[in-house]
């Protein structure tokens, strides 16, 4: 059975330390205390998510409520696993444990983006990241499921505290943002009127479309392809601020910044276009020609990669290539084939451990608190080592920031 | 997830497991008999979804967010007790997540005040909007998180569509809604039901249906069972039709049998510390 109602949580799990402060609450790694395999040495680690509700809002979190809903219907090797919910009915707090992911693009990228000696990702990676990505995409819309959020940090990689055969495998995450899109009951923006980080937004959506389609998702896994390949992000807009009425203003850098490396597109290219309420407005603009293959140059002009990547970034959403054709690509027959395990070696992570912030007893009450009073409650601490991980530099990057840039 | 109903958790942890479901529900309503007889335990449930619905009518919400509703209504006494949880609560806490979960939001404050404005009893509706943020716990819980609920709706109109029926949908749509007032929505597959419901309608109108039913490549037996069991809440209406001095006499025996409880639960909630330390659960869980 899913879980055992009698079971509290620090009976299951015991946390190690914080690795996420999202919008709606923290995410914590934590050990798996019964271990299901009955092998003592595989340890197994989850990431627990936890929401506070009650105090903010009413009731239970309506992300919370859309996450669990749609992922206990899901399963799919590309897809994060939620293995557990937990409710302390108490404290009024409701825990997502996910099976845990040591990396995520965002990371992933970092260690790439290194000014003084660039390395960059490994065509194979880049390959095979894009068709698990694409894989877990398609089995989400053949679902009737948009994203809407896909970006670096949401995607997540896992590391070598797997089984060899389960390492590097992309698991797509975050489903707060995402819907069933079956004859929604009412347009989408109504309810939350900015969805998906700017950086990552389609045309469509950035020139004031109010209908959600599955084409989003292509276009946000097209600027992604391009940023493995350029350990870059693609277009960098600067996000205007959300004022008063207007909960959802013209981001009109952000389209400046598409404009300037795809060109303006034309109204013959997109027909579509002109009913859109920012065009009259934005087709003023100067036009500028393409510089796409000036900008990812890890792609040669002629390549299929290239080729793909344009179909993703295609301007029409009517015309923007499916996961399911761009699974269908030449890209992905070509040497080097991807692969279920992205790494070159199944045995060597060459990328950072993601980092633990050790708990703090002010703010990690409740549950997460049980870590600092390991021993009571029949826990133990974490003692074991994480996997050996062989560095990708000599000395390891500067540990970055996670700035929270352009979230909703 | 239309395309998928066969991986559904509505499907794998509930339809094909209805025999478990049903032995579970059978020991709830045998616990039930000493408080509630047989009579009074179906017309519980029957009042308690017709209030569900009209809520959701009050808050202009869609009947497919009543129906959803419903569903979770009856998946929690399938599994709890009436003599251990108050329908009078269970119901608006329902459509309380049944919204969030088909992505409207309704405010608790609002369906407390709905709620305290269509009862019926001699006493005023007892319950506020803490009771039903802890009930709202209770209720995933009891659910195992399984949120999304495939309706019947839908395919009826689409079968309809496919077979031209099209004056059908009108007549099938009322014997969806009256579905809901029996348990067919836990025992029985959403398309199976749309197809008894459309088979019905034809029938009534003196339709010759067995052609059309036999080309659906269904199992005969089985929409046979669901044909009977949709005619037979017609042949005693009172099953799914319930009076006003009947509601007023459901909620009166409500009250006398959970006032000791709310009383209780008051007091607790008077005495519940300004935060961070556990407070009881207001209304304590009866295992
Ligand atoms: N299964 C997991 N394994 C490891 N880390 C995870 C996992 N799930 C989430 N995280 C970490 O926690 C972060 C936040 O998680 P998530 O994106 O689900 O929450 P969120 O509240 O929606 O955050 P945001 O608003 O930043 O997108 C992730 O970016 C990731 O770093
Ligand atoms: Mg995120």
């Amino acid at each position: 059975m899913f879980f055992n109602r009698k079971q509290r949580i620090s009976e299951k799990y015991a946390p190690v330390g914080k690795i996420g402060e999202g919008t709606y609450g923290l995410v914590y790694k934590a050990r798996n205390i019964q271990n299901q395999s009955g092998n003592s040495e595989a340890e197994s680690f989850v990431a627990v998510k936890k929401f506070k509700s009650f105090k903010s809002g009413d009731g239970i979190s309506p992300t919370a409520i859309r996450e669990i809903k749609l992922l206990r219907e899901l399963k799919n090797p590309y897809i994060v696993d939620l293995v557990d919910v937990m409710l302390d009915e108490a404290d009024k707090a409701l825990y997502l444990v996910f099976d845990y992911a040591e990396h995520d693009l965002l990371e992933m990228i970092r260690c790439h983006h290194n000014r003084s000696a660039p390395h960059a990702m490994p065509m194979h990676t880049v390959k095979s990241l894009l068709w698990q990505i694409l894989h877990g995409i398609n089995y989400l819309h053949k679902n009737w499921i948009i994203h809407r959020d896909l970006k670096p940090s949401n995607i997540l990689v896992t590391g070598l505290d797997k089984p060899p055969n389960e390492r590097g495998c992309v698991k797509i995450a975050d489903f707060g943002l995402a819907r069933l899109f079956q004859s929604p009951l009412r347009p989408l923006t109504d309810v939350d009127a900015v969805v998906v980080t700017i950086w990552y937004r389609a045309p469509e959506l950035l020139l004031g479309a109010k209908h959600y389609t599955k084409a989003i998702d292509l276009w946000a896994i097209g600027c992604i392809f391009a940023e493995l390949v350029t350990s870059k992000p693609l277009f960098q807009g600067q996000e205007k601020e959300r004022k008063g009425d207007d909960r959802n203003p013209f981001q009109s850098d952000q389209i400046d910044k598409i404009f300037r490396i795809l060109g303006k597109p034309s109204v013959e290219r997109w027909p579509g276009v002109i009913d859109l309420p920012h065009w009259s407005q934005a087709q003023t603009w100067q036009n500028y020609p393409c510089i796409l293959h000036d900008r990812v140059r890890g792609l040669a002009k002629g390549s299929s990669g290239y080729d793909l990547l344009t179909k993703l970034l295609e301007y029409d959403p009517d015309k923007r290539i499916t996961a399911e054709d761009a699974l269908k690509h030449p890209f992905f027959t070509e040497e080097p084939r991807p692969t279920h395990i992205a790494f070159v070696d199944p045995n060597i992570d060459p990328y950072k451990s993601r980092p633990v912030t050790p708990l703090d007893p002010k703010k990690d009450i409740g549950w997460a608190m049980s870590a600092t009073t390991s021993g009571t409650n029949g826990q133990t601490p974490m003692t074991r080592p994480m996997p050996q991980s062989a560095p990708l530099f000599s000395s390891a990057p500067p540990p970055f920031k996670r700035t929270r840039i352009n979230d909703r | 997830m239309a395309a998928n109903f066969w991986n559904s958790t509505h499907y794998r942890h509930w339809l094909r497991k209805v025999d478990e479901v049903y032995k579970q529900a059978d020991a709830m309503m045998k616990k039930d008999q000493s408080t509630f007889k047989e009579d009074e335990q179906n017309n519980i449930k029957v009042i308690y979804s017709q209030i569900i619905s009209t809520l959701a009518m009050k808050s202009k919400l869609r009947q497919r967010v009543a129906a959803t509703a419903i569903v979770y209504y009856r998946r929690f006494f399938a599994r709890n007790a009436v003599r251990d949880h108050d329908p009078r609560l269970i119901a608006p806490v329902a459509l309380y997540l049944a919204a969030k979960a088909e992505e409207h939001t309704l405010a608790a404050k609002i369906v407390v005040a709905q709620m305290a404005d269509i009862y019926q009893a001699d006493h005023p509706y007892p319950y506020s909007v803490i009771h039903v943020y802890d009930y709202e716990f209770k209720l995933i819980a009891a659910l195992e998180f399984d949120l999304i609920i495939y309706h019947p709706y839908r395919p009826m109109i689409q079968y309809c569509a496919d077979a031209s029926f099209h004056d059908l949908v009108t007549a099938a749509w009322p014997i969806l809604n009256d579905s809901y007032k029996s348990d067919a929505c836990l025992r029985y597959p959403p398309y199976l039901i749309a197809i008894a419901s459309i088979y019905i309608a034809g029938t009534l109108r003196d339709r010759e249906m067995t052609n059309w039913v036999k080309k659906m490549n269904i199992d005969l037996q089985e929409l046979a069972d669901i044909i009977q069991y949709l005619s037979a809440l017609y042949a005693n209406p009172s099953i799914i039709r319930t009076s006003g001095p009947q509601v007023e006499r459901i909620n009166n025996k409500l009250q006398s049998h959970f006032a000791t409880k709310i009383q209780n639960a008051q007091s607790g909630l008077a005495k519940k510390p300004p935060s961070s330390s556990r407070p009881k659960m207001s209304l304590k869980l009866a295992e």
